[in-house]
């Protein structure tokens, strides 16, 4: 007599539910519990929908976001941690909640979408950075001509600083994968980056 | 039957283990779906209404949420908005009421929902919702004993995408 039959018994409690209970549940959920509950399954994967941008813009101000250092990018659409932001797109009317933060987007989606000029100039966190001319990358490796080291090396008078090699294309991965590595370097190595700066030819 | 017009009005419910539960019908009348098939059978019927859908453990417990909650104003239609749905608050008495296993919980939402009761789903869906809350994606499967079907590379893109969502 009991309609449950011995195939829904099969599933997890929680699965037996139907979708509409399913919705339901979601709809008590936070953004970031949301997409934690998102990565679980297809299932829901398939029922959840990923965040927008402008849930996103709006949960820029929740403490969570706030206290994660996180930003949305409107490109890839999802939140980055402010290392992969150029510091005028934190700022102002691109800052949380700014009136202009829709237009926000992240260094590698910069890079991606060539919105830099071959070796512009950005600031991360107050340290210069080049998107190279050549590779077309961005690094704090900042060599001669608005290229990479590795594509221009500076002359070796003013190397001494650096102890690695670097290759090109390698380092710069390396760089947009890992975040903590990657700043503390940079921290590390902001004198010399600094040094650099100076050099830099007037163009 | 009822010979006293003091007495509180009962009805019968039968389960779908075919169990008899007599209850007052103020107590009954909070699932919508109960109330709607009193409404229909006119007045002062003595016949025992079919739950085919929920068993006699279910729908005793269903029953105990409903005589604690027997007096509570109707909840207003236009109480949708999103800050309501967004609280996961509970009260206390209903949080100690869904401390229960995974099946009886997730056997109440199922039956508050089949029986419209919409403040018990509501406690319900929150209860879920809670459990979920700061959870990390595997901790959320290994709660609700849900498998991880995605290949290695879904799961590594998927996961790429939504690093953000990792930091606890």
């Amino acid at each position: 007599m009991d309609i449950p039959s011995s195939f829904p018994l099969l599933l997890p409690p929680l699965l037996r539910l139907p979708i509409e209970l399913h919705r339901d549940i979601v709809d008590h959920l936070e953004l970031q519990d949301r997409v934690r509950l998102r990565l679980t399954s297809r299932y829901f994967t398939s029922i959840i929908k990923p965040p927008t941008c402008q849930e996103l813009l709006a949960a820029e101000a929740t403490p969570w976001a706030f206290s994660r250092d996180l930003f949305t990018c409107k490109d890839c659409v999802r939140f980055r941690h402010l290392l992969k932001f150029t510091d005028d797109m934190r700022k102002g009317k691109r800052g949380r909640q700014g009136s202009e933060a829709h237009t926000r987007y992240c260094v590698d989606c910069g890079v991606a979408h060539r919105r830099y000029k071959p070796d512009t100039e950005i600031t991360i966190m107050g340290q210069p950075y080049v998107v190279c001319r050549y590779c077309k990358t961005y690094t704090d490796r900042i060599g001669s001509k608005g290229a990479c080291t590795s594509c221009i090396p500076v002359p070796k008078s003013v190397q001494k600083g650096m102890k690695e090699p670097y290759t090109g294309y390698s380092h710069s991965q390396y760089e947009s994968e890992d975040d903590w590595s990657y700043s503390t370097r940079s921290y590390a190595g902001g004198k010399h980056s600094e040094e650099m700066y100076g050099l830099w030819p007037d163009l | 039957m009822a010979t006293s017009t003091e007495a509180p009005k009962t009805v019968t419910l039968t389960t779908s283990d075919n169990a008899d539960i007599q209850v007052e019908r103020e107590v009954a009348e909070r699932s919508i779906l109960i109330k709607n098939l009193l409404e229909d059978l006119g007045g002062d019927s003595n016949e025992a209404i079919p739950i085919p859908n929920v068993n006699e453990a279910v729908m005793k417990k269903v029953l105990e949420w409903c005589e604690q909650h027997r007096k509570d104003p109707p909840a207003s239609q236009d109480d949708d908005s999103d800050s309501r749905k967004k609280s996961t608050d509970i009260d206390e008495w209903d949080q100690k009421f869904m401390q229960v296993d995974q099946e009886m919980l997730f056997e109440i939402i199922l039956a508050a929902n089949y029986l419209d009761i919409k403040a018990l789903l509501d406690v319900g869906c929150k209860t879920v919702a809670n459990m979920i809350k700061g959870k990390s994606p595997d901790e959320i499967r290994k709660t609700f004993n849900i498998q991880n079907d995605f290949t290695p590379e879904e799961e590594d893109q998927i996961r790429r995408e939504n690093e953000w969502a990792e930091d606890r």
